[in-house]
């Protein structure tokens, strides 16, 4: 690698464009100079604004000393977290931050009903909902929501917009000064803001036609060689060819590919726990089934990092007329083997028993 | 300038413990001469490798600093124990793999360092995937509509 900045490179793969040494200088530098400007824009505020007797100046010297507070603490805080991580080893510092994510801060209920497995995602918020008919109501996953929610923002953006120019073209017309240019222009984008209006009301139609997908669970969490209960429940009005309960675990790992975050996924397990084909559901009557399932005994269970995971998913899907394939996800927790052992698990069955079944 | 060599070994034959298990062993620099080691550092960790960026962290650590009331002198060997919690397992995905191992971190004169790595399996996961077996190349889509119409 030739020395030299590159400061405009559009970075591919995971070779680096310079050196180690190279960018925790240019960090420091970076770090150092922040620290040095917020120190200098203290001390010239407090000596030309603060301290002068009679200058009339009331609160707005005290106000602007946010910003040089902000850049000390930024500086402070990044010069120290490069001194301690050239310090200390990668071990230490992460013993260090195990160590300091232990405490208990004061004030704070932070005790769980269940096992503090690491890297193991808490249950607490997926069993907090009781079902109708089994103990606990699985939340489903908000990934569709969101899809809605961003198409309805980039709907609104886009056509507010075109809106604006719209109104501008037809005011030129009215007066009889018409742009034919500018109108012609304009055409694409407003076929492309019909288009995201159409997808907008395709998306709306769908979630108010297919309706709510409820999936219970027996249990939770789940341990490896268990066998469960489950009920899928379905409203709308709809004329389904197949339906499916599927088990799934899936591996996800987010990575750096140049200066882009990607996510990767890797399905390793599917079980379809329940399948029937070609029925009507009606708006007054939901489609309701049991099902039972069995979390394999060489499950790996349920693991949560900053890059990485395995996921254990209930994956509703089907096929209905009109509006073809339908997917809802319902994240689910399996805990290892070992933490059946636990006497907290007492009391998450204690919890079950007392639940409406 | 030379490391000195570091031997690092658990006490079972098969480096294979169950969640909850008493991992024991110890660690000794290698050779007759002291090489005065300023500090060493022992570590008990897991990390993830795989298509991901790594994660780790570390579940026991011991930290040794050279005392002039008390040398540290590692011709000795120095026994190291902890108990292993109950996770995260070790395992062997198609693109998430969580492996776990001792590491000892000797901190020598002139900044140098000398690092030895043991790895152990926590667990019994199996590989996600058995040798020789790729991954499937039929998505999800086609495999659940030939499913649904078989």
């Amino acid at each position: 690698m030739p020395f030299g900045l590159r400061l405009f490179v559009k970075k591919r793969g995971t070779r680096r464009t310079g050196s180690r040494w190279q960018a925790m200088l240019a960090e420091g530098v970076v770090d150092a100079a922040l620290l040095a400007i917020g120190l200098y824009g203290l001390y010239w505020l407090v000596t030309r604004f603060i301290t002068v007797e009679g200058a009339g100046y009331n609160w707005w010297p005290w106000l602007v000393m946010v910003i040089p507070f902000a850049l000390i603490a930024y500086g402070a805080v990044g010069v120290m977290t490069l001194l301690w991580k050239s310090y200390a080893s990668t071990e230490r510092r992460a013993a260090t931050v195990q160590k300091a994510t232990d405490w208990e801060i004061p004030g704070t209920d932070v005790k769980s009903a269940y096992p503090p497995l690491p890297t193991i995602p808490p249950i607490d918020a997926v069993v907090d909902s009781p079902g109708v008919r089994l103990a606990f109501r699985l939340p489903i996953d908000a990934a569709p929501g969101w899809v809605s929610a961003t198409m309805a923002a980039i709907c609104l953006t886009w056509n507010t917009l075109v809106a604006i120019f719209v109104i501008q073209i037809l005011r030129q017309h009215v007066a009889g000064n018409p742009n034919w240019l500018l109108t012609w222009l304009m055409v694409p984008f407003v076929l492309a803001g019909l288009w995201t209006l159409a997808a907008l009301g395709r998306q709306v139609l769908i979630s108010a036609a297919i309706g709510t997908t409820r999936v219970e669970v027996s249990d939770h969490p789940f341990f490896p060689g268990e066998r469960y209960q489950g009920l899928v429940s379905q409203t709308g009005r709809l004329h389904v060819r197949w339906f499916q309960v599927q088990l799934l675990c899936e591996e996800q790992a987010i990575y750096q590919q140049g200066t882009d975050t990607r996510i990767a996924t890797a399905r390793v397990y599917r079980d379809v726990v329940f399948s029937q084909r070609k029925f009507d559901i009606t708006p007054g009557q939901a489609f309701e089934s049991g099902f039972e399932f069995t979390i394999p005994v060489s499950a790996m269970h349920s693991f949560a990092t900053s890059h990485n995971a395995v996921h254990w998913t209930l994956v509703v899907r089907g096929r209905v007329r009109t509006w073809g394939e339908i997917e809802r996800r319902f994240l689910i927790f399996v805990y290892p083997a070992a933490a059946a052992e636990i006497p907290v698990r007492e009391l998450t069955h204690s919890f079950v028993r007392n639940r409406p079944r | 300038m030379t490391t000195p060599g570091v031997r690092l070994t658990l006490d079972r034959p098969v480096a294979h413990y169950l969640p909850g298990d008493q991992l024991t062993g110890q660690f000794k620099i290698e050779g007759s001469k002291a090489w005065g080691v300023r500090s060493a550092e022992l570590s008990v960790l897991w990390y993830t490798a795989g298509k991901g960026e790594e994660d780790m962290a570390v579940h026991h650590f011991e930290r040794l600093v050279d005392d002039p009331s008390k040398p540290l002198d590692l011709r000795v060997p120095r026994p190291f124990a902890a108990k292993l919690p109950l996770g995260p397992l070790s395992y062997d995905g198609d693109i998430v793999k969580v492996c776990w191992c001792v590491r000892a971190r000797l901190f020598l004169p002139h900044g140098q360092t000398a690092v030895a790595e043991t790895a152990f399996r926590l667990g019994t996961v199996p590989a996600a995937r058995p040798p020789g077996q790729e991954p499937d190349g039929d998505s999800l889509e086609a495999e659940t509509e030939q499913a649904a119409n078989s």
